[in-house]
């Protein structure tokens, strides 16, 4: 699952029409729009409607591991031409907070955006920064509850020295973004890729639940057991259940997986090449 | 290869800095403070980051010169290590490297003044005992050559200095700066060597042995000194027949008499580091085997560990001299 976050309505318009995401809880405080894959929240401008937006979001019941993090907005830049896309590739605000260096692991990324979060509106884009209301409080509340690897933003430039905020509307920035939808296409599908990964290396080994139900495990015996259960997935030997039958306790669970894993072989292919 | 830069801000102007810059047009360069921000950062997914590490470029600050562990001492009284790079291009499972950090990102620190400075302090405290000093220890010493310029800038060094010994330890085939110098009888090229079937099973990304050996021979004829590393030695099924087939095919290529040294090593990971490369690989099959915690190192039980260590040792007699070998215990 994907969580994207756009501030305003006409930044989230164009992607609820391409993904197809439908509306979902009428009575939540946030507007959302999902799919099967991508759930969109429009939170409001600036960092603290940004911040709970991602709280809020985070406590709606997709677990941590199985979800990344994905902010699209528009910013604005000193003479980047309307439309740009930027990837943040670091992001500060104007607080003078530690900064954030996301890691950029996607092949063929949209340009770096060096991205400065103000609580004001600022005119005159001192260069080099892409300027935006919320990015910072985005990074710092979603690393919080996933790894810095599966949280991103995408900026899109819609005001620069010669187009100043105050003459962009709704329908350009819906214009712009929509003009991207390749590119947001693409970092979606790698970030998709992305946290799949993160999920398999945290996925839970197989028969442990299994396990759970039909003994009581303590939590110090629950961690002696996942590591039994890997260390037998990592072998590829299945789980000796017949040899588990009747037993009593997780303890005595425990001693029978690590006798049978004392016999296993640790096997490292031999090479053709080895008479 | 590197598609991302970072470099500190007090660093950039460095020539150094600028001549690696150059190499990389294409890459998108961020502006830092310093390393510490991004590397030590928590939160952060090795296994994933080393799929597209990017370069660091920093100022290695404080002390630069550190005192080396006993088991890595090759025949010397005063050992030294110097890191000029944290992390590595090769990605060993067993490498204690992606327990200590968080980050895969390769950090490549540019003032080598500083550090050839220390090691002159060094050589000059003590100055009529020879002093060796190691530059494998965070990182592959050669693997990155063709970036850093390592090898170009201490060969000099440890050339005007009759007491200085340096260790380069690699899996690299990055030899060509060392064929085009003069061979120096007090720096050793020690490469880590493995069964094939571990290089391909645990040393991902790694030359093969076959390019290792090959790279060893070409150095050896040109008259380095060379020191061979078996080191860890990994517990599998049927261990003693890839061992002693790995020491056949080297010495059938490698002149056991010329060699500096022959040493061997435990696998053994601090028990912290252990923890968090399982939670990183958990299902590793190095990780599955006869492991077990002991004073706060994850290890082979001790009687495994000594069988492979005698079953090793008394096959490299076969081709070693006693003095040239250097068992780790
Ligand atoms: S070559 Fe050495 S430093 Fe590099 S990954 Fe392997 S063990 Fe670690």
């Amino acid at each position: 699952m994907i969580h994207l976050l756009t501030a305003l309505p006409c930044e989230a318009r164009p992607l609820i029409k391409h993904y197809r995401l439908r509306p979902v809880t009428p009575d939540s405080p946030l507007r959302l729009h999902a799919n099967e894959h991508l759930r969109l929240a429009i939170t409001g401008v600036g960092r603290d409607n940004m911040a709970a937006a991602v709280g809020y979001l985070q406590a709606s019941g997709i677990p941590r591991e199985q979800a990344a993090w994905l902010n699209i907005g528009v910013a604005g830049h000193a003479h980047k031409p309307l439309g740009s896309l930027g990837l943040v590739h670091k992001a500060q605000d104007d607080r003078g907070s530690p900064c954030f260096y996301p890691p950029l692991l996607f092949h063929n990324a949209p340009e770096g955006a060096e991205l400065l979060t103000s609580h004001t509106p600022v005119n005159d884009y001192p260069d080099p920064h892409w300027y935006d209301m919320e990015g910072y409080a985005f990074f710092s509340q979603a690393s919080r509850f996933t790894i810095l690897e599966l949280v991103h933003a995408l900026k899109i430039v819609s005001d620069n020295r010669l187009n100043h905020s105050e003459h962009v509307s709704a329908a350009l920035v819906e214009e712009l973004v929509a003009a991207q939808l390749q590119a947001i296409d693409e970092v979606l599908r790698q970030l998709a890729e992305l946290q799949q990964s993160h999920a398999d290396i945290t996925r839970e080994p197989a028969g442990l639940q299994r396990c759970l139900q039909q003994w009581h495990f303590s939590h110090y015996r629950k961690k002696q057991l996942q590591g039994l259960l890997y260390r037998l997935q990592a072998m590829d030997e299945e789980i000796p259940w017949t040899k588990l039958e009747g037993k009593k306790s997780a303890a005595e669970v425990l001693a029978t997986l690590e006798r049978h894993l004392d016999q296993v072989n640790i096997v490292f292919p031999t090479p053709r090449s080895m008479p | 290869m590197i598609d991302t830069l970072y470099v500190e801000r007090g660093i950039r102007q460095h020539s150094r800095s600028q001549a690696i810059l150059q190499r990389f047009p294409a890459a998108r360069v961020i502006e830092i403070g310093h390393y510490g921000e991004l590397f030590n950062r928590h939160r952060q997914n090795f296994r994933l980051q080393k799929r597209r590490p990017a370069l660091i470029l920093a100022r290695k600050q404080g002390r630069l010169v550190l005192p080396a562990l006993t088991e890595y001492a090759i025949g010397g009284e005063h050992n030294h290590y110097f890191s000029h790079m944290l992390n590595c291009l090769y990605d060993c499972r067993y490498c204690f490297l992606q327990g200590m950090y968080r980050s895969a990102h390769y950090v490549l620190f540019v003032n080598f003044e500083d550090f050839a400075r220390a090691i002159e302090q060094t050589l000059a405290a003590e100055p009529d005992e020879n002093h060796y000093f190691f530059s494998g220890y965070d990182c592959d010493s050669l693997a990155l050559e063709p970036v850093t310029g390592f090898v170009d800038y201490f060969l000099p060094l440890f050339r005007q200095h009759p007491n200085a010994w340096l260790e380069l330890r690699s899996k690299s085939t990055q030899i060509r700066r060392l064929l085009e110098s003069e061979p120096l009888e007090r720096v050793v090229v020690a490469f880590s060597l493995s069964p094939e079937n571990i290089v391909q099973a645990l040393e991902h990304k790694t030359p093969s042995l076959d390019k290792r050996l090959a790279a060893i021979v070409k150095l050896q004829r040109q008259g380095w000194p060379i020191g061979l590393r078996f080191d860890p030695l990994i517990y599998h099924h049927d261990y003693q027949r890839h061992y002693q087939h790995l020491f056949q095919q080297v010495f059938n290529q490698v002149d056991p008499t010329r060699l500096h040294s022959v040493s061997l090593g435990n696998l053994r990971l601090p028990e912290d580091y252990f923890k968090q490369i399982l939670r990183l690989y958990p299902d590793e099959a190095l990780f599955a085997g006869p492991l077990c915690a002991h004073n706060g190192q994850v290890s082979y039980r001790r009687e495994l560990e000594q069988e492979m260590l005698d079953f090793c040792m008394d096959a490299l007699r076969q081709w070693v001299r006693e003095e040239q070998l250097f068992p780790c215990q």
